[in-house]
């Protein structure tokens, strides 16, 4: 679970805390120190505790939002399985062969349950009373089943569903669960009609069970025989037809039964050696592992896009406990002049910085209980916008709590032994005197052999990124080799010119990279542009704190004004402590940058649904869905008012490998003839060099059945979170198997779709998917054209409503395109929140930096107040200076946000399949730069108060 | 006579200190020598009387001043000594408004600098105020010319001219060349020459210094009395809190400081001897 670099990280924080305790438990005088300095400092340290707290917070949440989709998504095996662990599937039988009797005697090992159900696709509706409208349920899953059977599997009756279903329903009589009645809006007694095989047949509910275990696999439960009556009576050429399922219950409970898995589907296959059209599913373990993947993914993302407002929170820690070591100087140089050793001094000071550390990592990891249940309630809202009925439970397990507190009590006690190795290597005179330390110019042999390496490195990197290629590598190696240079070029041209010609170099480089290096550039994913983002954030810092007597000197030309001496004092202090103040730029610039990238690419994306249905709709206007146990057919649907031109689509899912996927994955495949292509085709990102349009790549797919369009995300894991190597290309071979008979296909792709909003998976012609997949392929899905001039929303009600027997779903394709971005939009809002708490993170911090800077400055603002500064000068200085750190750290921000977005969505296909067009959110981008910025006003208006109340007589008496 | 109050007698302060040193032969009925130069006499620049100062702390209230009268007049270098805790800072921050007072009037050019609000104390202290203190209290971030107009800045003068007259007085103080660097580049010495500079910059109507060589050793101690005497010989108005004897008794005009009043005042040979003072 943890990993080698997790482990080493253990061992780390296992050995600086061990340090701490026996310090704190052997050594009394280090003790004393140190607590006494925490019990005098308590407001001061609290201070630090709050502020590093925050970054601890910010990852525990993105673990536990994982952890919830997880959760959540695990417990799909309570509700659509239950006992089940795995199902063989005969399609198309409502009885089982003799033979199959060797299939349940003597019982399989591992296994404690078999229960048979005949199941077949239906549709639902119920009559409403009189004005209401007819409800209907397209896509639902119909049984019979012997309830004392499905009772037995496993050895819990409630995880079942069945425990309180009664007899099994004869005559009329259904039982169906919670859902279904509750999208029915039908009770007990009510009336509700079947809808299969272009049958109705009227039934009356007469238990409703819960949504669990078999009454969670299917929907609804009708007497022994129905299903059969139903399907003998079809008049309807290709459906799908009734399949005999044998549900398989594993021992073990619902979520740890999955285990037995391998052992029994071997014995089932065994047995079952020889027979065709049977398929063994293993649908506990995928469902497990899929939740488990989605979970993990959700939270990396959260954890990737957290990454800015962690080291946000880190900053600000290296920045308390930096300005904690200065303000110690004195004190600690004087232990050191009576006799402390250096090592000694550094563990005193690490001693008090552990109490620190372990108190704030205990308060963040609190803390993110309550921002990760914040995040998962906002997650919930933007679901339920997209109309999926996945439900979210928030889940906080101690395990994640644990991991992310460690991470957080890592980072700081690092921060802490780092900076009280710096403060204990001062020199003690310096320190008493309260100098500063001399410019480390000593290590020269030493630095350059560094420096030297680094070019080196950096040089390979690039090269090899140029050759392979690799986008990071490109991105990565030359502002390498601009870093390490600093110290070799220094000597020459003054560390000045130096540090601000390789920093603005570097920062050239990352701007321009994907302009001048398309073809190295191309697969870059999201990863190489955060990486791009910390880069050039890095540089930007270190040029604008390379600049400092630009500062100086503008400082000085606004005081000449007369009215600037506030802002002089203000630019002083800043300009003085230059590390102390890149940590604050830094931290404020990374985050503005992410905020002002996801700001830029939503309003793009929320620009982009006329072009996106354009892409998705071949010249159609509907998609129609219909029940593969009872489609429409063609004729009907053209049938309908409004209805211009159908071209149906053979639906089917076979299970794919390709050379990038090697164990099979389910996946669509669509059927299409010449109806489809005479009015347009979807829009390809990329095809084969064959052919001169889209349209003749899919005309190739009429005439040749080994051909396949796919689309962009074809049998990848998750949804673009994993580019580059694992996508699919052009010319990619990819085989397709049909489950029940074991035939294959080999399919060469010839092209790749923009976007699948309309949810294809895949082209091929109709007759190539027919022939494979058998009775498995049912023509169910059609894209439909609208008279001209005739609203498609309308088209597609009026069909919902008068197709109700078939299940039909009609949607525009600009409803689907509109909810798939809603959700993106969503998901991408939830990430400016979280981002936002950075923000406020870094704002906080500003806050809490100040209040100490008004504290180590107290004597300097008593002297300048007697010299004459006004109060309200004071104040306004304190302002100033926060103005400056805000305004450059959201100067930065704000510009390297507009640079890497305009370089991500114009010059690369991160993003959907296509470079897309730049422009930005004008408006939102200046609420971005300014409420922070005031927010940054407002927030150091306190320090700054207290500043300007200093009473000099006090201040100045005091000798400290 | 150049003293213009009658009330600031050593008999009206006797009055009070009796219990102090009540048999001190010099301490009721002496007359205080007259002031050093001979000037016109002219109104007092700064003029205390009857200034009460308590503090209250947790630990109960101090007395720190308990009815100061004092009278500074123009090119007065004033000498304030007495033993330690005994009102000498006290006195300097209340005199010069860096602090409030409990009851009393101090007028500084005819104004009452305590019915002032702080806004136009600064402003008063900005224009015709220096300051110096023991340890030196540059600020760090600034070069020494920096901290030199700092005080010329708060009063308006154009930043140009401020940086000329601030390179001028560092001139004066001898550290020419030292305008670029950082206080925690110089010497203690140099520092407080800085410092000097900075209080003198505006060519105030009057210098608080409290010990200002307090910090420095003998010679340089030595050096930085020498080029306040300079000041003062050019006419400079400055009121100097010291511990040191031979400082204390080098200018015309002494002003002991007992138990939170005046004790004496007056010229240094008239002064009461005091074995607790830490020469
Ligand atoms: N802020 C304060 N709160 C409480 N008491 C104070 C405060 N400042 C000064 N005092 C008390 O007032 C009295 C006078 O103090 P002051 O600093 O004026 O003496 P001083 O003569 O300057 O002494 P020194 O020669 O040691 O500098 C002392 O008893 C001191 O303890
Ligand atoms: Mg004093």
């Amino acid at each position: 679970m943890l990993g080698l670099l997790g482990w080493l990280g253990v061992a780390l924080i296992a050995g600086m805390l061990a340090i701490t305790v026996h310090d704190a438990l052997l050594r009394p005088a280090f003790r004393r120190l140190a607590s006494r300095n925490l019990a005098r400092r308590w407001p001061e340290g609290s201070l630090v505790v709050l502020g590093s707290s925050l970054g601890t917070a910010i990852i525990a949440a993105s673990f536990l939002v994982g952890a919830t989709f997880q959760s959540s998504l695990r417990d799909d095996a309570r509700t659509k399985l239950g006992p089940i662990d795995e199902e063989v599937v005969a399609v198309g039988r409502v009885t089982p062969p003799a033979s199959w009797h060797a299939l349940v005697t003597p019982p399989i090992p591992g296994t404690d349950g078999l229960a048979a159900a005949v199941t077949a696709p239906a549709a639902f509706s119920a009559k409403g009373r009189a004005g209401e409208v007819t409800r209907a349920v397209p896509d639902t899953v119909v049984a019979e089943t012997d309830f004392g059977e499905g009772r037995a599997l496993g050895h819990d009756p409630a995880a079942t569903g069945l425990a309180h279903a009664g007899h099994d329903p004869v005559g009329r009589e259904v039982v169906i669960n919670q859902v279904l009645a509750s999208k029915l809006r039908a009770r007990v007694g009510s009336s509700i009609a079947l809808h299969a095989y272009g049958q109705t047949r009227a039934l009356v509910v007469r238990t409703i069970v819960p949504q669990v275990g078999l009454a969670g696999a299917f929907d609804a439960f009708v007497a022994n025989g129905t299903i059969a009556s139903m399907a003998a009576k079809s008049d309807i050429a290709a459906a799908t037809p009734p399949s005999l399922v044998f549900l398989v219950s594993n021992k073990g409970g619902v979520f740890d039964s999955a285990g037995h898995t391998e052992a029994v589907v071997a014995e089932i296959n065994r047995r079952l050696a020889g027979q065709a059209n049977v398929e063994v599913l293993t649908v506990k373990q995928d469902l497990l592992r899929d939740a488990t993947e989605s979970g993990h993914q959700i939270g990396q993302l959260f954890t990737g896009v957290g990454v800015f407002s962690v080291l946000a929170g880190v900053l600000l820690l290296v920045n308390l406990f930096v300005m904690l070591a200065e303000e110690r100087r004195r004190e600690l140089g004087m232990a050191r002049a009576v006799g402390l050793k250096r090592r000694d001094l550094m563990r005193v000071f690490a001693l008090e910085g552990a109490v620190y550390a372990v108190l704030s990592a205990f308060v963040g990891a609190l803390g993110g209980i309550a921002v990760g249940w914040l995040i998962v309630q906002a997650t919930r809202r933007i679901f339920s916008r997209g109309g999926d009925e996945f439900s979210l439970h928030f889940s906080a397990p101690a395990v994640d709590l644990a991991i992310a507190g460690g991470i957080g009590l890592g980072i700081a006690l690092l921060t802490v032994w780092i900076t009280s190795g710096r403060t204990a290597r001062m020199n003690v005179v310096r320190a008493i005197r309260d100098l500063p330390d001399p410019k480390v110019e000593g290590h020269r042999f030493h630095s350059s052999l560094f420096a030297s390496i680094g070019v080196v490195v950096g040089g390979i990197i690039t090269v090899a990124g140029l050759l392979v290629p690799i986008a990071i590598a490109v991105l990565v190696g030359p502002p390498l080799v601009l870093f390490s240079a600093i110290p070799l070029i220094r000597p020459v041209l003054g560390r000045r010119t130096t540090v601000s010609l390789l920093s603005a170099s570097a920062l050239l480089w990352c701007s321009g990279v994907f302009t001048f290096l398309p073809g190295a550039t191309k697969g870059a994913g999201v990863p190489v542009f955060i990486v791009m983002g910390v880069i050039m954030v890095g540089a930007a810092v270190t040029l604008a704190s390379s600049i400092d007597h630009a500062w100086v000197s503008l400082a000085e030309r606004v005081s000449r004004t007369g009215h600037g001496l506030a802002a002089r004092l203000g630019l002083a202090y800043p300009l003085a402590r230059l590390f102390r103040t890149a940590m604050l730029l830094a931290m404020y610039s990374l985050i503005v940058f992410t905020l002002t990238f996801i700001a830029v690419y939503s309003q793009i994306l929320g620009a982009q649904a006329h072009t996106f249905t354009d892409e998705v709709r071949a010249g159609t206007d509907l998609r129609v869905d219909s029940n593969p146990a009872n489609p429409v057919t063609p004729a009907a649907l053209r049938a309908q008012p409004g209805v211009a031109a159908v071209a149906p689509l053979v639906q089917s899912a076979p299970d794919f490998t390709a050379s990038f996927a090697h164990t099979p994955k389910q996946w669509g495949l669509s059927g299409l003839d010449a109806r489809l292509l005479a009015s347009g085709t979807p829009t390809l990102s990329s095809r084969s060099a064959a052919f001169a349009s889209d349209e003749a790549a899919f005309r190739s797919l009429l005439t040749d059945p080994s051909s396949i369009v796919v689309d962009a995300q074809f049998l990848s894991k998750g949804t673009g979170s994993q580019p580059g190597n694992d996508q699919v290309q052009v010319g990619d071979r990819t085989t397709a198997i049909n489950p029940a008979t074991g035939q294959t296909r080999v399919y060469t792709v010839i092209g790749i779709m923009s976007h699948d909003i309309a949810q294809v998976g895949s082209f091929a012609s109709a007759e190539s998917v027919k022939s494979l997949m058998g009775n498995l392929a049912v023509t169910s899905r059609f894209y439909v054209q609208v008279d001209p001039g005739t609203s498609p929303a309308v088209v597609a009600a009026q069909l919902n409503a008068h197709l109700i027997d078939h299940g039909v779903d009609a949607q525009t394709f600009r409803a689907l395109v509109d909810k798939s971005i809603a959700t993106e939009l969503g998901f991408l809002q939830l990430m400016q929140g979280y981002l936002a708490l950075g923000l406020i993170i870094g704002i906080a911090g500003l806050g809490v930096v100040m209040v100490r800077a008004v504290r180590e400055r107290r004597r300097q603002l008593g002297i300048l107040r007697a010299i004459g500064f006004s109060a309200d000068t004071v104040r306004r200085a304190f302002l100033a200076e926060a103005a400056f750190i805000a305004a450059q750290g959201i100067v930065i921000g704000v510009a390297l946000g507009l640079v890497t977005s305009y370089q991500m969505l114009t010059k690369s296909a991160t993003l959907g399949g296509q470079p897309l067009p730049f422009d930005a959110p004008w408006l939102l981008l200046a609420a971005l730069a300014s409420v922070p910025f005031f927010a940054s006003l407002a927030a150091v208006l306190i320090p700054a108060s207290q500043a300007a109340a200093i009473n000099p007589a006090a201040v100045l008496r005091r000798a400290d | 006579m150049a003293f213009a109050s009658g009330e600031r007698s050593p008999a009206a302060v006797g009055d009070q200190a009796g219990s102090v040193a009540p048999s001190h032969p010099l301490l009721t009925g002496s007359e205080p020598a007259p002031p050093g130069p001979e000037v016109a006499p002219t109104l007092p620049i700064l003029s205390a009387r009857g200034v009460r100062k308590t503090y209250r702390t947790g630990a109960g209230t101090v007395e720190a001043l308990r009815g100061v009268d004092l009278d500074v007049n123009p090119g007065e270098l004033v000498m304030v000594m007495g033993p330690s805790g005994n009102g000498k800072t006290t006195m300097l921050n209340c005199l010069s408004g860096l602090d409030d007072i409990d009851a009393g009037t101090v007028t500084i050019d005819g104004e009452d600098l305590h019915a002032l609000t702080d806004a136009q104390r600064t402003a008063q202290r900005a224009r015709r105020m220096g300051f110096i203190f023991q340890s030196f209290n540059l600020i760090p971030v600034f070069t020494a010319a920096e901290n030199v107009e700092l005080p010329l800045l708060c009063t308006g003068v154009r930043p140009r001219e401020a940086r000329e007259r601030a390179h001028d007085m560092l001139e004066r103080v001898g550290l020419g060349s030292r305008g670029k660097h950082r206080p925690l580049e110089l010497s203690g010495g140099q520092q407080q020459r800085v410092a000097i500079a900075r209080a003198l910059v505006n060519e105030p109507a009057i210098v608080w210094a409290d010990e200002p060589t307090g910090n420095l050793d003998t010679h340089t101690a030595s050096d930085v009395l020498h080029l306040m005497r300079e000041f003062h010989a050019a006419g400079q108005t400055l009121v100097v809190v010291t511990h040191d004897h031979q400082i204390g008794t080098s200018s015309e005009r002494l002003v002991q400081m007992i138990d939170g009043l005046v004790n004496y005042d007056g010229h240094p040979d008239g002064a009461p001897p005091d074995p607790t003072f830490d020469s």
